[in-house]
């Protein structure tokens, strides 16, 4: 019931952008619209995430604590990116870079996008979430194209053909899951849910399900930034408005893996153990931390650092999910720190494009000294990415390496020496950009009042630092344990 | 799957003609040609559905049927030749193959399907051989993804691809129930829309649709 309230709700939150007029009632119905949904996502995560996974909505709906979390996730994070959307597009339109008509279908393409986020992770049925999951292609398409300038354009192109032909071949992994249930008794009106699917998936003929896996992996993979499918993600996260950039980074890339994670089990149930899902998740992790360490380290644009930065931790997850339990309860910490952290340097990335007008680094230059509200977030920003405690990554980047070492002591070799280099590049990069200031570089010294979007990136670092805390008490670690039990 | 020996051999024979339709739109260099067999093996594909809905007594894969033939052998091929039109894109389609080795590969790829059936069907099961052409038409898909230079070009293997599924689903599954079927078809369609009207945009600001001025963003 209150699961489709939420859908309701965060589609009237983007359909009431039509009744506002002017600027200002815009704001206020934009506000209003995504508290509602923030505050219902949040009630119904955090009431589900301690439970087992249950039914709701007479079948429609299927959530266990991982997709509560997701939820809290996708709640917490719309709320604070339309915060700092207000004074983000209040200063583009007051600068005529962006119209009344284009700020009007930003809010709507914003809330379309939780929809069919929110979609795919409470679906119980595989075919509404395929829907749903290429639905949040769709709504975002415009947004990269958000901005009618030649490179937009071309990001735009690739986001949509690289993932609606990688979402294609997911259906194909899809419709071959649903012949394989077939062939191991199910017939299709009733058992394309996930709930059936899971009961009888040790009866489904495992050389179909290795297929069916590939293509999904293939094809979601595409989506969650994988290396080499890949190509698409710094262009669309680095044209982007930066608080939509926040979203695509922080929360539609841990969306796309959960519905791989969902086929995973059944692959797993299918074969009678997981080894073989594992490599598969091995490989493209280490390769996908691996790849962009060259492109980090010679970036000269600060929003494609962080979109490589992103595809790395991507990376960094998967591998953990392919080191068995203890691995993915470092990838459940680590999601939700990596979520909480990019998407906070996103929304500082925003101030810095509105001050300077340019994304390369080379332009822009003490950023502490202009902006010293934003700097100062940034850089708390910098240091939770970087792993710095109390930040959430630290712990889960402990708990990857010690997973590891047991049975892959020099692939994570490797990694660690990676990242070394990521840390090095990222510091190089960002520090100058904070401190230095630049010959040539103009910086308009005057003074930076404290916005909406410096409350919501200060609402990151408490929430930063709160979850950080929370995983060290026992009872966070019985519930991750729980949630991860599920997913296994 | 099909009890009805009839409705078996002409299944054969409409399976074979797609497979033709594939190859004919990957050796065309006009779009308005390339558009007009897909629009043919789009209808060929309603009647598929339509036969199968027969065959199996499911009234709803009549609605596939019917939204099969409206969307792709009209709505989806009329927008691209329009917007195409309108936004002043040349009529022949920027290739970085020619025709002939295009059709060449084309092939090579089709033998490439039909060895990947194998492993997942017996050659003796009733549905091998259409399963074994949606997989053609998936895989020409992708390729024509590959090798077109415009972004119309590139558009008709992504709907190329999206035939070669929708075959697939049929064959292999009897199709999916109807809001799941419906869901896909609206992605489609919004997902041809947005293409489209991205393709009109870049035309507007460069001029030209092939993908080869789309060089900005690489590192």
């Amino acid at each position: 019931m209150l699961l489709s309230l939420l859908l309701l709700v965060s589609v009237l939150a983007g359909l009431s952008v039509f009744l506002a007029s002017q600027e200002r009632t815009l704001h206020r119905i934009v506000l209003t619209g995504s508290t509602l949904v923030g505050i219902l996502a949040l009630f119904v995560g955090i009431s589900a995430l301690p439970t087992t996974p249950h039914l709701f909505g007479g079948g429609w709906w299927y959530v266990d604590p991982f997709a509560a979390l997701l939820i809290i996730l996708i709640g917490f994070i719309q709320w604070t990116a339309t915060l700092t959307s207000i004074p983000y597009l209040h200063e583009e339109m007051h600068e005529g870079v962006v119209t009344w008509a284009q700020a009007r279908m930003y809010y709507l393409l914003l809330q379309l996008f939780v929809f069919s986020m929110l979609l795919t992770v409470i679906s119980n049925n595989i075919g509404l979430m395929w829907v749903a999951l290429e639905g949040t292609t769709l709504a975002t398409t415009l947004l990269v194209a958000f901005y009618t300038r030649e490179g937009s354009l071309e990001a735009a192109w690739k986001y949509i053909l690289i993932c609606s032909v990688g979402i294609t071949l997911g259906i194909l992994g899809l419709l071959l899951v649903v012949y394989a249930s077939q062939q191991g008794g199910l017939s299709i009106g009733h058992a394309l849910t996930w709930t059936a699917l899971g009961a009888a998936a040790s009866t489904f003929p495992p050389a179909l399900m290795r297929w069916a896996f590939v293509f999904i992996f293939i094809g979601y993979g595409a989506k969650v930034g994988l290396v080499p499918m890949h190509t698409w993600l710094p262009d669309a996260h680095g044209r982007t408005p930066s608080p939509i950039s926040a979203m695509l980074s922080g929360v539609l890339l841990n969306v796309a893996l959960f519905a791989i994670l969902r086929y995973k089990s059944l692959v797993d149930a299918s074969l009678g153990s997981a080894v073989w899902t594992q490599r598969f998740f091995l490989f493209f992790g280490a390769l996908s931390f691996l790849l962009p360490i060259a492109f980090v380290i010679i970036q000269r644009n600060y929003k494609r650092l962080l979109a490589y930065s992103s595809i790395e931790h991507m990376g960094l997850i998967v591998f953990a999910i392919g080191l068995g339990a203890p691995g993915m309860i470092a990838a459940v910490i680590h999601i939700v720190g990596h979520a909480l952290a990019k998407s906070l340097l996103f929304f500082g990335t925003g101030n810095i494009l509105l001050r300077w007008k340019s994304t390369k680094i080379e332009h822009v230059g003490a950023v502490m000294q202009v902006l010293p509200r934003t700097g100062t977030l940034f850089l708390l920003g910098v240091l939770a990415l970087l792993a710095l405690p109390p930040s959430p990554l630290f712990l889960s980047e402990y708990l990857i390496v010690s997973a590891a070492f047991a049975h892959h002591p020099v692939l994570i070799l490797v990694l660690l020496l990676g990242g070394v280099l990521i840390f090095g590049g990222m510091i190089n990069l960002l520090m100058p950009l904070l401190y230095t200031k630049r010959e040539g570089v103009e910086s308009p010294v005057s003074s930076e009042p404290w916005n909406l979007s410096h409350t919501a990136m200060t609402l990151h670092v408490l929430a930063l630092i709160g979850v950080g805390v929370f995983c060290l008490t026992p009872f966070a670690r019985t519930l991750i344990a729980d949630m991860v039990s599920y997913l296994l | 799957m099909f009890n009805l020996p009839s409705s078996y051999l002409l299944l054969n024979a409409l399976a074979g003609a797609m497979l033709l339709l594939s190859f004919l739109i990957v050796g065309r260099v006009r779009l308005a040609s390339m558009l007009t067999w897909f629009r043919a093996q789009s209808v060929l594909l309603a009647l598929y559905a339509f036969i199968s809905a027969v065959a199996l007594s499911e009234k709803q894969l009549l609605i596939t049927a019917l939204l099969t033939l409206v969307l792709k052998a009209w709505f989806v091929p009329r927008l691209l030749l329009r917007t195409a039109k309108q936004s002043g894109a040349t009529e022949r389609m920027p290739v970085y193959l020619r025709p002939t080795i295009a059709v060449v590969l084309a092939g090579a790829l089709a033998f490439l399907a039909f060895t990947l059936t194998r492993s997942l069907l017996s050659p003796l099961a009733d549905s091998y051989l259409i399963v074994g052409v949606s997989i053609s038409m998936l895989l020409l898909g992708l390729f024509l993804l590959i090798v077109q230079r415009g972004m119309y070009g590139q558009m008709v293997g992504f709907l190329l691809m999206e035939n070669g599924i929708f075959t697939f689903g049929l064959a292999l599954t009897g199709g999916m129930p109807l809001f799941v079927e419906l869901g896909i078809f609206f992605d489609v369609v919004v997902g041809s829309i947005l293409m489209a009207a991205l393709s009109y945009r870049v035309q507007a600001v460069h001029e030209t649709v092939t993908t080869d001025r789309l060089r900005e963003l690489v590192d």
